[in-house]
């Protein structure tokens, strides 16, 4: 059990590396910029770099830190909800809804603003109808849940492949990049940022009665954790999260699952310091991510999703080998 | 402590009890008896109040659950379940400190005086060392030992606790029932617990409850209600007294 003091020591720490991910993400790119001129063009000064800074490199790496965090929160909540290590954001198919949406959208010619509505849409209605489906007997086992979902994802699926299918050639790469989740598009971090803070703001006063939920249900409520209210806030919050993390860069993978394990193996498994500390390592990490995925091949840009796993797969085997 | 009039208590279409009036005083210490699949869990996650009773009171020091609230309820009862899995890992005092839940503020983290709570819970478990093992790597007996340890450091008044000695070796099963009986005797609080074993419930329990399985039940002083016929009824197999111990045949 980490004490008070070193929960806020580590999430400082966490904190600076937040901002030195964004630093980097601001300074590096097609026109590599010194930091001071960064700094500049966030303080204001009007500099010739400062448009690249703030209307190109700004709200990309801010939607890319509200998505890491919303996806690892969403996570870190998934798996304490299902009492499963391996449930990630998109297991109970609001990422394959959200994909169904957006994938609509696009062979029906919308462009921005249509694909986000039509994505948070479909996320919306996987969550009712998995939400529904799941409490239909009255009795809500994580079992159930998780079946449900499972098997509503795996629905989601067989029709994001029929649309791949159907669709016309030049509209596949574009249906495939937003599918392994892509930053380039987002105009505006603002909803995703505020969704991020409301949603940690309204979990964090319930975590400790989180670490006893994933002990066990019964055991929770014989300690006095109203456990039916606190797994239907945690399944609202967690769904929410995703789907607007899903409309605004599409399915990115592995952050959701994989962050959450991360911090665990670093710091343990306390939810009052694990779900802060997983917005600040997923935020980081999806910032991160994705300069290298803009950089690393310039111009050619590479989907976010994939340079996640391949940052994220050593670094967590290390640490899992450390560990044993 | 505990009180119930005419309680009735049943699982999907299983009548456990029917018309169940039960007193127990603070000082006291219940037993509740029965074949596999009676209801005897269910009975007991009744009077703890986690699951609804279908007809009947159910007073807990005078009130019922509604009137003390979750929280108020978890102070004044304590409860240990028969699930032992943990999907994540967890030190052995982390899973102590677990008791101290209702104890604590909203914003409060576990304090110093919390800790010793736990570390001493612990102790009197024997688990005095292996405060920063890993859960997982423990035995199933001293699993068991950690989830009474973590029952003992939520220091309510009344220990409802559903087969508490599972997994223990002979040797702990005793100290275990003895450790709550004193705690029941200092602190005048009191415990039911699902038991197995009609010795045990004869010697460490001042009465009993008999779940017949069938919605009959019969309560009453442990020295009253428990004779060989009586038993052998309860289990479907003969028992027979030899000094004052029941042996099956």
């Amino acid at each position: 059990m980490p004490t008070r003091r070193r929960a806020l020591l580590v999430l400082a720490l966490l904190a600076c590396l937040s901002v030195a991910s964004l630093a980097v993400a601001l300074a590096v790119g097609s026109i590599a910029l010194p930091l001071h001129d960064v700094v500049a063009a966030l303080t204001g000064a009007a500099t010739p770099s400062g448009a690249i800074v703030l209307d190109l490199r700004l709200p990309r790496a801010l939607a890319g830190f509200a998505c890491g965090g919303l996806l690892a929160l969403a996570g870190a909540l998934m798996q304490v909800l299902l009492r499963n290590p391996l449930a990630d954001p998109y297991v109970l198919g609001i990422s394959g809804g959200a994909g169904v949406g957006a994938l609509s959208a696009m062979l029906l010619g919308l462009a921005g603003f249509g694909i986000a509505g039509l994505s948070f849409g479909g996320a919306l209605a996987a969550m009712v109808l998995v939400f529904g489906l799941a409490h239909g007997d009255g009795s809500w086992t994580q079992t159930r849940l998780l079946l449900t979902g499972v098997v509503v994802a795996a629905g989601c699926g067989a029709v994001i492949a029929l649309m791949l299918t159907l669709a016309p050639e030049q509209k596949i790469h574009g249906m495939l990049f937003w599918l392994m989740g892509d930053l380039s598009l987002v105009a505006d971090p603002r909803t995703a940022l505020t969704v991020l803070l409301v949603g940690i703001l309204a979990i964090l006063p319930v975590a400790r009665e989180l670490n006893l939920l994933a002990r066990g249900a019964e055991q929770a409520a014989a300690l006095g954790v109203a456990v039916s209210r606190l797994r239907r806030l945690v399944y609202v919050i967690a769904s929410l999260m995703t789907a607007v993390a899903v409309t605004t860069a599409g399915s990115i993978g592995f952050v959701g699952l994989v962050v959450p394990h991360l911090v665990r193996l670093v710091i343990g498994n306390d939810q009052r310091l694990l779900l802060p500390a997983s917005v600040l390592a997923g935020g980081s990490l999806l910032v991160l991510a994705d300069t290298l995925a803009r950089t690393i091949v310039a111009p050619i840009q590479l989907p976010v999703g994939v340079l996640t796993a391949l940052i994220g797969v050593p670094v967590f085997l290390y640490l899992l080998g450390r560990r044993t | 402590m505990l009180a119930t009039r005419g309680l009735s208590a049943s699982i999907g279409l299983h009548k456990v009890c029917l018309d169940l009036d039960l007193d127990l005083a603070p000082g006291k210490r219940l037993a509740i008896l029965g074949r596999n699949g009676a209801g005897k869990s269910t009975l007991l996650a009744t009077l703890a109040g986690l699951r609804a009773a279908d007809a009947g009171t159910l007073l807990l020091a005078g009130k019922s659950y509604v009137e003390h609230g979750l929280r108020h309820a978890a102070k004044l009862r304590g409860w240990l379940g028969q699930d032992r899995s943990d999907p994540f890992a967890s030190t052995v005092l982390e899973a102590a400190l677990t008791g101290r839940h209702p104890h604590l503020d909203r914003w409060s983290w576990e304090s110093n005086a919390d800790t010793e709570i736990a570390r001493r819970a612990l102790a009197a478990m024997g688990l005095a060392g292996m405060e920063s093992r890993e859960i997982h790597t423990l035995s199933g007996g001293e699993r068991q030992r950690v989830a009474i340890a973590a029952l003992l450091a939520q220091e309510p008044r009344l220990y409802l606790l559903d087969e508490p000695l599972a997994h223990l070796d002979l040797n702990h099963q005793i100290a275990t029932l003895e450790l709550l009986s004193q705690r029941v005797r200092d602190e005048g609080s009191a415990f039911a617990m699902v038991l197995h074993d009609p010795n045990l419930a004869l010697r460490y329990c001042d009465q009993v409850v008999l779940l017949y399985g069938d919605s009959r039940h019969r309560a009453g002083p442990a020295a009253d209600i428990l004779d060989a016929a009586t038993l052998s009824d309860l289990y479907g197999y003969p028992l027979r007294r030899v000094e004052n111990f029941f042996v099956p045949e």
